[in-house]
């Protein structure tokens, strides 16, 4: 009996082991997989537009680019796999969720309840926010020949988080930020045309994207007006870059940061990278500087009736000087003093503007609301839980203490 | 020679880790998120001391067991043989039902985790099979499989629990007050949920190990160990995702797993360690299923324990065990036909009975024990 069980087990194992797909179900060839690495939503009339496209393939081959429009992300997915010639479209590696700029003003949630839901996605991808133009473009559109919208998204991943003028949040951060503080932050990316040599695209390089479900994009609906015959007109490439962040009140963008005020919210969120600043010296000569330090400490000051005085925040920043026209004035008493109090003044600058955006928001999206919280739970609960309406009227200072640390200059001593 | 089914009771204890796992991963932090909100990882500390005087209340029923006698056979002892096999009926009900709960809840994770778009019965109806098939055989089996998994799950959760460490956000879990402190009490009764579930079911095979001192102390110590366990699983859950999100995810240990990158590298291992929890599962319905058919074939007047019969000798009344196995598995395919009402059996109607049943069911037993001066 044990002998016949025992028999009949490895027979079972052999043929469930030896990779028949006709036993195994969830068989699935690595080579039928189209791998997606991007995923672009558009805001459409039928529901939403879906980008997507595959990272560059090994033999230097364009990446696949989908698009199709439905009723909901699903109905569009199924709509892309249906009309594409792809056998299976394997979700799992997605890297980066665009949003075109109409989705993010007519509403993110049910896009982010998407994505935490999803079986196929993780809750910490990486959202953009497409300024002044829409997903699709970024996803069909961005990289040339070689180098599709995911290669570039990752090199635009890697530079924000090392220069600190931007950072990429995550699908759960803002959904927590949302929740949480009602706003929040998402990384803003531009279409533009790449400046690097040889950044071409051939129109005829469109055998791998596909505009299903009676959409294209702009340059195949152009092909077509041309009698179906494709000519060959080599267009400039279009990259993607960092822009500064969105801003998400409720669940919809209502402004943008710029690059430069983004270096107030790095500051104020703790995540400084490398950036630059310039100023002028007292000569105004322009001084190119290099913030790589800096950090912040917000604090609440309370009334003695337990209302919420005012907050104080208190910047510390660090620079080098990385450039300087006229080569500097170093021997000078006061020079570096001045150039320290540019600095200040300049981060000064930014912080105030990203603040008094806030307040005119009145949108929370600093998270402020929850440093309060931290420093006394108990009066912050007395303030009746809604930071982002107390915004407008809130007196906030701000002091700044900047240090030059290095001028980079070989007759200054401290160098 | 008589086939001996006994163990000790460090393997007993091994069986209890590993089975309390299984709720401890799925109902727990979300149900304690939803009280708690950012408390929630204080819950399972704050369930310990209830934990503690439930121990020590089982530990003194079970003390009064004679060698060889489990709580079922306490059931008959303490309430007479009519009322005591109304009691064992109801028992045999509930861990069917629950065993189909846990056949559904473990096929739901496959398809939320692993295999999307996949029918549920055929991952219930196979697990139901493995579960039947262990309940024919010995116990000892059970718990020498707990033995051997217990440091591969274990390990693989400390794992899992170290690496998300790191990117847990404080912001999320703090600050905590004293206005937090009844929502913790409201959120420790999940704790409460998932350790007393376990301390009730093992009693019920604990006949089958020898009398010994200390069960209070080694149980104090395992639930102790089980709560800072569970208080690490939701600080690192909530920490990582807010107790908003947490809150509302169905599965939030195994999107953290998701969401975890080993060196930059490894990725998307959800579906491996998603796969492990097999194990959890099919100790826990075995040993459901195993309860289940002892209590009935008590109630039939046979014994329910394994004396070494062959898998297919049904004689003794063990044609029982088989259909038990059925039953669960109809129960499990029966109930929550979509994940919503999934959710309502989950986080609503299976915790209220199981509480029902630790902390009314059985004290009313050994209180009227007690008081016919049976126990």
């Amino acid at each position: 009996m044990k002998r016949g069980l025992s028999l009949l087990i490895i027979i079972c194992l052999l043929l469930s082991l030896s990779g028949c797909s006709g036993i195994y179900s969830n068989f699935r060839e690595l080579e039928r997989l189209l791998v997606i690495q991007t995923m672009g939503i558009d805001y459409a009339e039928e529901g939403v537009g879906i980008s997507l496209a595959s990272g560059a393939k090994s033999d230097g081959s364009s990446p696949v680019r989908l698009f199709s429009p439905g009723v909901s992300v699903t109905s569009a997915i199924a709509h892309i796999l249906s009309y594409s010639q792809e056998q299976e479209l394997f979700l799992s590696h997605t890297s980066h969720v665009v949003l075109g700029e109409e989705a993010a003003k007519n509403g993110i949630n049910g896009y982010l309840s998407y994505i935490c839901r999803s079986p196929n996605l993780r809750t910490d991808i990486p959202l953009y926010i497409v300024k002044g133009g829409t997903a699709q473009e970024a996803v069909m559109q961005v990289g040339d020949g070689s180098k599709g919208i995911s290669e570039v998204l990752e090199a635009v991943r890697a530079n924000v988080d090392e220069r600190g003028d931007s950072k990429a949040f995550s699908a759960s951060e803002l959904l927590r930020n949302l929740e949480r503080n009602g706003s929040g932050l998402i990384c803003a990316i531009e279409c533009s045309p790449s400046i690097q040599e040889g950044g071409t695209k051939q129109e005829g390089d469109s055998g791998s994207s596909a505009g299903t479900g009676g959409m294209e994009s702009p340059d195949n609906a152009g092909d077509s007006d041309g009698g179906g015959e494709k000519q060959e007109q080599e267009k400039q490439a279009l990259t993607a870059a960092a822009v500064g962040y969105g801003v998400i009140r409720g669940d919809r963008l209502c402004a943008y940061i710029d690059k430069e005020q983004a270096i107030g919210v790095g500051l104020l969120l703790n995540i400084v990278g490398i950036s630059d600043i310039v100023v002028k010296d007292r000569y105004a000569t322009p001084v190119t500087l290099e913030l790589d330090q800096g950090s912040s400490v917000i604090k609440p000051v309370w009334a003695e009736d337990g209302s919420l005085e005012m907050l104080d925040i208190q910047i510390k920043a660090a620079a080098n000087i990385a450039e300087i026209g006229g080569g500097g004035h170093f021997g000078e008493p006061d020079y570096e003093d001045y150039l320290t109090a540019q600095l200040e003044t300049a981060v000064s600058e930014r912080v105030s503007s990203v603040i008094q955006l806030s307040k005119t928001l009145q949108a929370d999206f600093l998270g402020l609301g929850s440093i309060v919280e931290m420093d006394d739970a108990e009066k912050y609960r007395a303030l009746g839980g809604d930071f982002a309406s107390l915004l407008p009227g809130l007196t906030v200072r701000i002091s700044v203490s900047g240090q030059i640390k290095h001028t980079n200059d070989i007759r200054d001593e401290k160098a | 020679m008589k086939f001996k089914d006994s163990f000790d009771r460090g393997q007993l204890i091994a069986l209890c880790t590993v089975i309390v796992l299984v709720p401890a991963l799925r109902l727990f932090p979300s149900a304690a998120t939803q009280f708690a909100g950012r408390a929630a990882w204080l819950t399972a500390p704050a369930a310990f001391l209830p934990v503690l005087l439930y121990i020590l209340f089982i530990g003194d029923l079970m003390e009064r067991r004679m060698e060889g006698e489990g709580l079922a056979e306490l059931y008959i002892r303490a309430l007479g043989p009519v009322a005591g096999k109304i009691a064992l009926g109801v028992s045999a009900l509930w861990f069917l039902f629950y065993g189909g709960f846990m056949l559904r809840s473990g096929a739901d994770r496959f398809i939320t985790t692993i295999y999307p778009n996949s029918s549920s019965p055929f991952f219930s109806v196979t697990m139901g099979i493995l579960g039947t098939v262990a309940a024919m055989g010995a116990v000892r089996s059970l718990v020498r499989v707990a033995k051997m998994v217990q440091p591969v799950v274990l390990g693989v959760l400390l794992l899992v629990l170290v690496t998300a460490l790191f990117s847990v956000d404080m912001r999320n879990l703090l600050p905590v007050t004293k206005h937090d402190i009844l929502p913790i009490a409201e959120g420790g009764l999940a704790a409460v949920n998932v350790l007393t579930v376990v301390l009730y079911l093992v009693c019920f095979i604990e006949g089958l190990t020898p009398k010994k001192n200390g069960r209070v102390r080694s149980y104090s110590l395992w639930a102790l160990g089980i709560s800072l366990l569970m208080c690490v699983i939701s600080f690192d859950i909530i920490g990582n995702f807010s107790p908003e999100l947490t809150a509302s995810l169905t599965q939030p240990f195994f999107s953290l797993v998701r969401n975890i990158v080993f060196f930059r590298t490894l990725e998307r291992v959800e579906a491996l360690v998603g796969t492990l929890w097999v194990f959890p599962d099919f100790l826990m319905i075995s040993l459901l299923l195993y309860c289940a058919q002892h209590c009935i074939r008590l109630v039939l007047g046979h014994s329910g324990q394994y004396q070494g019969e062959k898998l297919l000798d049904l004689r003794r009344g063990r044609w029982v065990i088989p259909l038990c196995g059925l039953a669960s598995a109809v129960a499990s395919v029966l109930i929550a036909p979509n994940a919503q009402s999934l959710e309502f059996w989950s986080a609503k109607l299976i915790p209220l009975v199981n509480l029902g049943y630790a902390l009314l069911f059985v004290p009313a037993v050994y209180l009227v024990g007690r008081a016919r001066k049976t126990l």
